[in-house]
């Protein structure tokens, strides 16, 4: 394949050694479709798409579900999957949002509470993949159903408002001009890269999902770091619980209700193999970035909510076709 | 190391059943220091099952493997590497999306930060001694730094043996067919390596089908039938069609 592409290469008489890298780069795909939609968008809004504010809008909407799509990579990473992350919302909201309103959390420690509840979720999801040996689509679907029914018996049908100001802070308050919500997601993504990319967790993780029985045959504990994802993958979920009761100062039973297709549609979007093995967290960022301005220029063009919901489902199985399209020419 | 020609490793009697099916029925090998022992034999013979026993994947029922005369208990890929025995499979088992250096190292990357899981592995370090592996295996591979998706054949072999290589396979190194499934010109790699290996004293054993490959490397032949080595004798008193009239049991063999 090398061999080909410098044939093309050398055909186009033009050779930028950043452009050509650029090329090669997983998530080449997601940058160009960004740039064509953005074109798009802002022709068929007459501008309106294409403001400061406007983008701000659309990357605080879209930081919880790029906190979401950080632990998704590393789950996707191993050849895994977890389709409970709404319900995982959903589950930390009821319970934290309780906690405040009946007063037996105190606020201070909501966060610290919610990330690790989430863990624990995760945790769950990960003995059920490792231990029991059970598919991570169907561990995960199991829990997905479980998790959002616990909440409904436990929340019913209550709204829990007026939360304490830290967790609006959270959601809700700007730093140097950008929301709060996007500061800590991008923090998020610069750890999740970091992880993937510099340290052994990352090349393990990869590794499992590029050759599991590879990654058996050496040291790696490949149990323990498989269940660890979904351990990631749950606290991802816990911390965006948060944030997402920050931003619509509340929590109800409904939380997170169908935002799991959106993540690994931006996962997927973005470069990641859906079947594990290679992985790119700067794809995922443009991912999300991609499906939040469609559905913010949707919105804005017209179109309503059943059409978004087609187009991202469409989306997904475009997608992966495109990366299974890929993948066969070029064996990575 | 030892002086040549010292006993390294033997097995005896070794027995391995799977429910009713014998695989392994009393079967006996010695390996001495630095020589390439070839164990070839039909299918179903039992020569993985062997190579597993003593790589640890599957211990075997019972007999016993001595290592240099001391008595051994391999029950894990751990044990055996710790003994310095090294495998490589089959299947050449690399991670597609990591680079050479990647797959050298993968499970024991040297740190340049320590923090349990998320150490930081010091990349230069890897790539430096995969160089000097690669060079001491006389391995040319043009860009190292790419996936192991991008080799060919020959080169990922080259690369599953490196690995095996640089983590020390100091007493034994087990190939599985390691010219299987290669083109021509790749089989004419592989061999030289093996050849750069015995020159420098390691001692192999080739599990293969290929007697003309076997005939080129190996100082012994181990010919398998039925769960046993039935007979082993030395490459240069044989012919090939000798070797097949003890593989198919047209030609009684004696344990040379
Ligand atoms: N894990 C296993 N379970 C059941 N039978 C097995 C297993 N491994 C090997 N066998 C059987 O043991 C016999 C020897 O197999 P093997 O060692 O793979 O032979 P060879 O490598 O010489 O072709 C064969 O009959 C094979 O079917
Ligand atoms: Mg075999």
């Amino acid at each position: 394949m090398s061999e080909q592409t410098s044939k093309m290469k050398q055909g186009t008489g033009l050779r930028i050694p950043g452009l050509e890298a650029l090329r090669d780069a997983p998530f080449f795909n997601v940058l160009i479709a960004i740039v064509v939609i953005y074109v798009m968008l802002t022709i068929l809004t007459g501008e309106t798409f294409n403001t400061v504010n406007n983008q701000i809008t659309i990357m605080r909407a879209a930081s919880v579900f790029l906190i979401l799509a950080v632990g998704q990579t590393l789950v996707m990473s191993t050849g895994g999957i977890d389709i409970s992350t709404g319900s995982m919302i959903g589950a930390v909201g009821a319970i934290i949002g309780i906690g405040l309103e009946s007063g037996w959390m105190p606020a201070g420690l909501a966060l610290p509470a919610a990330i690790l509840l989430g863990a624990a979720l995760g945790a769950f999801n990960g003995f059920n993949v490792t231990v029991l040996g059970v598919p991570p689509l169907l561990a995960t679907l199991g829990t997905f159903v479980a998790y959002r029914g616990f909440t409904q018996y436990f929340m019913g049908v209550n709204l829990v408002t007026g939360l304490p100001d830290i967790i609006t802070t959270i959601g809700r308050a700007y730093f140097l001009g950008v929301p709060v919500p996007v500061w800590t997601a991008l923090v998020v993504t610069f750890l999740g890269w970091f992880v993937l990319r510099r340290t052994i967790y990352g090349r393990y993780i990869i590794a499992i999902g590029s050759n599991p029985a590879a990654a058996r045959a050496t040291r790696i504990n490949v149990r323990a770091i498989t269940a660890s994802t979904y351990i990631i993958q749950g606290a991802c979920a816990g911390l965006a619980a948060l944030v997402l009761m920050g931003r619509l100062d509340s929590a109800s039973a409904a939380m997170g209700e169908g935002l799991e297709l959106h993540i690994i549609a931006a996962v997927v979007l973005g470069g990641t193999y859906l079947f594990g093995g290679s992985s790119t967290m700067v794809g995922t960022l443009l991912g999300v970035y991609l499906i939040g301005m469609l559905e913010n220029g949707l919105i804005q063009t017209g179109a309503g909510f059943f059409v978004q919901k087609m187009i991202l489902g469409l989306l997904i199985i475009g997608a992966v076709a495109l990366q299974l399209h890929q993948k066969k020419k070029r064996p990575t | 190391m030892t002086e040549n020609g010292q006993l390294l490793l033997e097995l005896r009697n070794l027995e391995k059943s799977f429910g009713g099916l014998r695989a392994l029925q009393g079967a006996s090998l010695e390996i001495a220091q630095g020589q390439t022992v070839a164990l070839v034999g039909d299918n179903g013979a039992g020569k993985s099952t062997l190579v597993k026993a003593i790589a640890g994947i599957q211990p075997a029922d019972s007999g016993q493997i001595r290592l240099r005369g001391q008595d051994v208990t391999i029950s894990s890929p751990k044990d055996a590497g710790e003994m310095g025995i090294e495998v490589v499979y089959q299947d050449l088992a690399l991670a597609n999306s990591l680079d050479v250096a990647g797959n050298i190292f993968l499970g024991e990357e040297p740190l340049k930060v320590k923090l349990g899981w998320f150490s930081v592995p010091d990349t230069k370090q890897m790539d430096a001694e995969t160089a000097e592996t690669l060079e001491r295996l006389r391995i040319r591979i043009p860009d190292p730094g790419r996936p192991v998706a991008n080799l060919s054949g020959g080169q990922r072999q080259a690369v599953a043996i490196g690995r095996s290589i640089r983590k020390g396979a100091r007493e034994l190194l087990v190939l599985d067919e390691p010219t299987a499934a290669l083109g021509v010109e790749e089989v004419r790699k592989v061999l030289g390596l093996i050849g750069t290996l015995k020159d420098e004293g390691q001692t192999m054993m080739i599990v293969s089908h290929d007697l003309e490959h076997v005939f080129m490397v190996s100082d012994l032949i181990a010919v398998m039938r039925q769960g046993r080595v039935v007979a082993t004798v030395k490459t240069s008193d044989v012919t090939k069609t000798d070797v097949v009239g003890l593989i198919v049991g047209d030609i009684e063999g004696a344990v040379a």
